[in-house]
């Protein structure tokens, strides 16, 4: 069901004649009982290759309210307001150490619709890779109806490739949820 | 009748207040009140959102307790004097985001802040109600420390967090940088800072 533009009550109306209370406040109740959102995981190691910003393939639905997991992120299927927000855990990486050991990495949350940053977590110029980088990108902002929400991660390196680390705690993670017309 | 929250033109109203009784009749301003109103309200509740559009110098300050007031002049959305809505001189007005509700708020932030060196960049929650505070601590980006290598280095620290705050309390965002003599939260592209705050319920 859709939100209805509650009705405005008028002096001498009748339910069932003049105003559905079904659409008008059950199915509105409901639905804000129940907003859309959704939160997808994944559940295998993907490489992130160097300098290439890579979408993460997000394969596991935990929940989705507004038929909103589609292909490997989450797609708007009613405008607002929406709280989304991702996590990605870079492996630590012992095998680089000293001088060499610098990367940037990032995690973003990217509209391939509209090809457009939502929200970022990055560490751009060199970083301590031999220990886990955790980036949670959040964003929190209007979505429009066709807005395609993805998951991204970038990373740089002398050479080799990090994978998104993946297991209980520290698996991607994506979720939209509307908070607000 | 409690009304506590006005959003434009629409109230919040306590349902406590309104009484159905068998063979009552019901009046239209009572319904629209609060069944309309109240409708409108929790689908479209109490929320702010703004930005910056020019950069920022940060002083560099050697000490933890220390920040700088980060402005964030345009307002992306206000659904009613949230955004800027209260007094907080010395500090520009825009700095601020004042609950007009009390419940649970989600705060939340986004800074980005300029390829530097040998620094420490910090962003801490800020009340300015009866005074400025720190109320949240600080928060930094993972290994935002002090590079030891001197390498420069960016970064964008997202902070989000949710809170129960009483109404007319005026929340705001400060940084700190250290070691360096100066630090810019800049506008990098589509990386802008910003600045929300979300009623989420009561409490």
């Amino acid at each position: 069901m859709a939100w209805t533009n509650p009705y405005t009550y008028k002096v001498g109306d009748l339910a069932g004649v003049d105003v559905n209370m079904t659409t008008d406040l059950t199915d509105n109740l409901k639905w804000l009982y129940n907003p859309p959102g959704a939160r997808r995981r994944k559940n295998s190691a993907q490489a992130i290759t160097t300098n290439v910003i890579t979408t993460l393939a997000l394969d596991v639905t935990v929940y989705d309210t507004d038929n909103m997991a589609v292909g490997t992120g989450v797609d708007c299927q009613t405008a607002g307001d929406y709280l989304v927000g991702g996590n990605v855990v870079f492996a630590a990486d012992p095998g680089l150490s000293g001088g060499t050991n610098k990367r940037a990495r990032m995690a973003r949350i990217y509209n391939s619709d509209r090809q457009l940053s939502l929200g970022e977590h990055d560490i751009l110029g060199a970083i301590e890779t031999s220990i886990q980088t955790d980036l949670v990108p959040i964003y929190r902002g209007s979505l429009v109806v066709g807005d395609s929400v993805a998951l991204q991660a970038y990373q740089t390196s002398s050479g080799g490739t990090l994978s998104a680390a993946v297991d209980g705690t520290n698996a991607p993670v994506l979720y939209a949820q509307w908070i607000g017309g | 009748m409690l009304i506590n929250c006005r959003r434009g033109n629409t109230l919040w109203t306590d349902p406590a207040a309104l009484q159905f009784q068998n063979g009552a009749k019901v009046g239209a301003t009572v319904l629209n009140r609060e069944i309309r109103d109240n409708l409108r309200f929790l689908h479209d509740p109490p929320s702010a959102l703004a930005t910056h559009d020019s950069n920022q110098t940060i002083s560099k300050d050697d000490a933890l307790s220390d920040f700088y007031v980060l402005d964030f002049s345009r307002t992306v959305k206000d659904t009613g004097e949230i955004h800027g809505g209260g007094d907080i001189g010395p500090y520009p007005a825009t700095a601020g985001m004042r609950t007009t509700i009390a419940g649970a708020w989600l705060q939340q932030a986004i800074v980005p802040f300029d390829v530097s060196y040998l620094s420490e960049r910090e962003i801490k929650g800020l009340q300015f109600t009866g005074g400025i505070a720190v109320v949240d601590g600080f928060h930094r980006s993972s290994h935002a420390r002090t590079n030891s290598q001197g390498d420069a280095r960016g970064e964008t620290i997202p902070w989000v967090r949710i809170v129960p705050l009483p109404a007319n309390d005026i929340r705001g965002v400060g940084a700190l940088s250290m070691v360096e003599d100066s630090q810019v939260v800049s506008l990098v592209g589509i990386r802008q800072p910003l600045h929300g705050m979300h009623w989420l319920g009561g409490s």
